[in-house]
């Protein structure tokens, strides 16, 4: 182990060393490893860019203060993992609340408002990027049991054996929820995949 | 792919598709001047610590409950006082001393229960100060005394008679030389 350089180190055993020895340059490769990955899968999940680069710090600070928690009989990758979504679904509820509070604080004698949902016609759906915002839009639709579960398998392509360590469900909890968060996201697409 | 990733095979590849998202480009010194920030950082206290236990209000708070502690014990020495004020004279026992043959005889006027007993006329009319002969003057007092048809019984203008009887028969013993030289003084006296 010794005679290779960091570099070559699989996750497990660069958190050893960071663990061990405290070496920070481990730390520093696994933070290159997983930043991107991490956003991904976090502004999927949340639609919003700042919270998501907010949320993925606070992960690899988590990572950071407590490397000792980590145990050897998990993937590292697992454990990583498991504290963005639970920062991730934290952060939903905060930015649920403040949306909240904020469209009460417009209204009078405590009306609630809907959000105007912004329909996009059929002839708008060529643009790739325009294509790319709506499916970002259906997907911040989905209830989040099922989104984070989507995102996971489809987007980040975890097998579904780690996505069950992950949120600590059972394989066959995890399959139902994957294709309930399909059949909501194809639903609320229906205007893309009419056949 | 098993059946039902098939199912959706269109949806799975547009997700697949979607744009990376990468970290903004500051996200590493960003991070590790987090970590280093947070390093040095003092531990924080809690937020319930912070509610009741403010260090600047420990002297503040110390001599706020000093001074409360006192102005309740105030409060209550002159409750305690005023309740004594506010009792009715007549809930009181009255009781006169006056010197007879080297001894202090008590005589009790009126005490709650009994109400008014009789009271000693002579004492406040007939009785002769300037007298010298000290038996003299007891017995003469005796008579008076035994002799008294003035029987006046408790209810509130009795009482006030009774007082007016005792500040007489206080000024004339007071006047008396012979009883002055026995006896100390004359004192009336509340229980």
């Amino acid at each position: 182990m010794k005679n290779r350089r960091l570099e070559e180190f699989t996750d497990e055993e660069l958190i050893l060393e960071f663990q061990q020895n405290d070496t920070l340059n481990a730390f520093e490769i696994l933070v290159q490893r997983y930043k991107n990955p991490l956003m991904n899968f976090v502004f999927r999940f949340l639609g919003n860019y700042a919270a998501t680069s907010d949320v993925v710090q606070e992960t690899m600070i988590k990572v950071y203060k407590n490397k000792n928690s980590y145990k050897t009989i998990a993937k590292f990758s697992t454990w990583i993992y498991t504290i963005a979504g639970n920062l991730a679904r934290t952060e939903l509820k905060k930015i649920k609340r403040r949306n909240l509070f904020s469209i009460n604080s417009f209204g009078e004698e405590n009306k609630n408002f809907d959000i105007k949902d912004d329909a996009h016609g059929p002839d708008e759906l060529t643009d790739s990027n325009l294509k790319e915002k709506i499916i970002q839009d259906a997907l911040l639709k989905v209830n989040p049991i099922y989104r984070e579960m989507v995102i996971m398998r489809d987007i980040q392509e975890l097998t579904y054996e780690e996505i069950s360590q992950i949120t600590g469900k059972e394989i066959g909890t995890v399959k139902s929820r994957i294709n309930r968060g399909r059949a909501q996201l194809r639903e609320l697409l229906k205007d893309i995949y009419k056949d | 792919m098993n059946a039902e990733d098939q199912k959706y095979n269109d949806l799975i590849k547009d997700l697949k598709g979607l744009k990376k998202i990468s970290t903004p480009p500051n996200f590493e010194s960003d991070l590790l001047r987090k970590i280093n920030s947070e390093k040095f950082e003092t531990k924080k206290e809690s937020f319930w610590k912070k509610l009741f236990l403010p260090k600047f209000l420990i002297p503040s708070t110390a001599g706020a409950a000093a001074v409360t502690i006192l102005l309740v014990f105030m409060t209550i020495g002159k409750k305690d006082q005023i309740k004594e004020q506010l009792v009715s004279p007549y809930s009181k026992t009255l009781v006169i001393y006056y010197p007879v043959n080297n001894h202090t005889k008590e005589e009790i006027i009126y005490s709650p229960q009994a109400g008014v007993s009789e009271i000693p006329t002579a004492t406040k009319t007939n009785y002769d100060a300037t007298t010298n002969d000290e038996t003299e003057a007891t017995q003469f007092r005796t008579n008076e005394i035994n002799g008294s048809e003035n029987k006046i019984m408790g209810s509130e203008g009795k009482v006030d008679q009774v007082e007016q009887g005792v500040s007489r028969s206080t000024q004339s013993m007071k006047k008396s030389d012979t009883l002055q030289k026995r006896a100390d003084s004359v004192k009336i006296k509340f229980d």
